[in-house]
């Protein structure tokens, strides 16, 4: 180790779990570092999860944040992705409540579409409204490329301060959540074969192919079955501008 | 290129709708971004920042490159940053002479040693960023609450080794030199004297927190204080009339309401040209 990897690790050591300044530093000084970086970094956190940190309460989240400041290493330089290191970390924690991590990703969920890189409008203008010559097989669905999907075993919705937090009750709750053409940020409440056949989709299929990939995951269904179906969904999601459209499949050259 | 001249704002998101809807204040010749906080996020902010980048010229002042850092440079934000900064024809790149990670990041601005080492260490690595961004970039001096062990020279002269030896220039911060002359008791004045003021490429001013009598938060949370405008005073008349932004980071309020702080940039910097034309 060189001498300045030496003092830069015992600083952030000592920065990160508390211990005495190092190098004899004047514990005064130090302290502005300590109070400066921890709350730069619990001001991201803090911002994108109010219900869940309002449920923990003030005292069990910030010793979250601290335990989170401690052990977990940030290895984005761009500010914006602290809360989902901070949400990955949550999710490997043994001892957290139960609901936490759903609740936690739910609220991600609206950063995550708002700041998405893609440009909606720009997608819109490069896609059909509607399907030319039955071609189910041969077209792909463009979904919002700002699409984002949660599935959780409690109703998340829900959550809110001031009433008891709802048990996970042997149902799905899925979730979709997006920006639109003019930039609002939309959630969407569906059900679990909705978000399973958003999510063959999203993977550059044909209408056609995510039905059969459905028809293997529901017993009794066949793609033909699913398909008039299907088709009538993608008209309401279209509506609502979480599928864009559709797209006439380029051919990798053979 | 498009030269720098004037007075100019730190652009933020709290701004970016009346200036957008408003227009751009005449007095505002320039915007500043912080790359981080734009670079991967789209939707109505990415379009409100291309409307103002077609409006005025920009500058990025970075944050977490980290250029003292002793963690490997990290070439695929650094090549990020190259793209973006081309797509959005940004000339003026910055960087704080400083670190902000160490197995993992910080978030937040440290103080290097200033001695041999690391001049040799921070000069390599800005020679390396430069030949990535395909440009000449500039360093900054910081604002500081503790100095790091290990020091062998004044911070002014290790700013001059790093700037000779990486061949860079100098992104000046007024209010950083009032900051540390309180932290640090040194005299600023003396202090601006003994900087490589010849590689000044554009200049910085903040408000700042007073929390002792012996120590000053670089907070960019209030207006200027009156002894850091008699800096910049100072250092036009004497070094010469720069590009100069004022930072407004917390606290914020209107755009309009820090027209009063750009105007009178404007003033200094008229004041100190018609002064310098006067010399014979």
């Amino acid at each position: 180790m060189t001498p300045l990897q030496d003092y830069q690790h015992a600083i952030a050591k000592a920065l990160r779990d508390g211990g005495e300044a190092p190098f004899s530093l004047e514990e005064a000084r130090f302290a502005v570092y300590r109070r400066l970086v921890f709350n730069n970094l619990s001001s991201f956190v803090d911002q994108c999860f109010p219900i869940a940190s309002a449920l923990l309460g003030t005292t069990q989240w910030r010793h979250l944040c601290e335990q989170f400041f401690r052990e977990s290493q940030c290895h984005s330089p761009l500010f914006k992705d602290i809360p989902e290191t901070f949400l990955n970390w949550v999710e490997e924690r043994p001892d957290k409540p139960a609901w936490l991590h759903d609740l936690m990703h739910y609220e991600w969920l609206e950063l995550a579409a708002y700041h998405h890189l893609a440009d909606v409008n720009d997608t819109l203008e490069r896609v059909e409204t509607a399907l030319i010559d039955e071609a189910y097989d041969t077209w792909r669905v463009c979904l919002n490329p700002t699409l984002q999907f949660g599935l959780y075993p409690r109703p998340v919705h829900l959550f809110a301060m001031g009433h008891p937090i709802p048990d996970a009750d042997g149902q799905w709750y899925g979730f979709l959540v997006f920006r639109t053409t003019k930039h609002e940020v939309k959630f969407h409440s569906v059900n679990a074969t909705t978000l399973q056949l958003l999510q063959h989709l999203q993977h550059d299929a044909s209408v056609w192919r995510a039905c059969q990939m459905l028809s293997q995951q529901l017993p009794g269904t066949s793609a033909d079955s699913l398909l008039p179906h299907t088709l009538e969904l993608l008209g309401k999601l279209m509506q609502d501008q979480i599928v864009l459209g559709y797209q006439k499949r380029i051919m990798a050259a053979g | 290129m498009v030269a720098l001249f004037g007075s100019g704002l730190g652009l933020r998101q709290e701004h970016l709708a009346t200036l957008v809807t408003d227009g751009v204040p005449d007095a505002i010749d320039f915007f500043e971004i912080a790359p981080e906080n734009w670079m991967s996020h789209g939707g109505l902010k990415r379009q409100h920042l291309q409307t103002l980048l077609a409006l005025r010229p920009f500058t990025a002042h970075g944050l977490s490159l980290s250029i003292g850092g002793s963690d490997p440079l990290d070439e695929s934000f650094l090549y990020q940053l190259a793209q973006f900064l081309d797509t959005y024809h940004i000339e003026q790149y910055s960087e704080h002479l400083s670190w902000c990670s160490a197995q993992g990041h910080l978030y937040d601005l440290l103080p290097l040693p200033f001695n041999d080492e690391v001049v040799e260490h921070v000069a390599s690595r800005v020679k390396r960023v430069q030949h990535v961004l395909g440009r000449r970039i500039a360093l900054e001096n910081t604002s500081f609450y503790m100095a790091a062990p290990q020091s062998t020279m004044d911070e002014p002269s290790f700013i001059r080794a790093v700037i000779e030896q990486a061949d860079c220039d100098l992104h000046l911060d007024i209010n950083n030199v009032f900051v540390n002359s309180i932290n640090f008791g040194f005299d600023p004045y003396r202090y601006l004297q003994q900087l490589p003021t010849d590689r000044v490429v554009y200049l910085h001013t903040a408000g700042h927190f007073r929390e002792t009598d012996d120590l000053v938060i670089d907070t960019h949370g209030a207006s200027v204080v009156e002894d850091v405008w008699h800096l910049l005073a100072h250092f036009f008349k004497h070094y010469g009339v720069y590009p100069t932004l004022l930072e407004r980071d917390a606290n914020i309020p209107p755009v309009a309401d820090l027209l009063t702080e750009i105007h009178r940039i404007k003033a200094l910097q008229d004041s100190a040209y018609t002064t310098r034309n006067d010399v014979p």
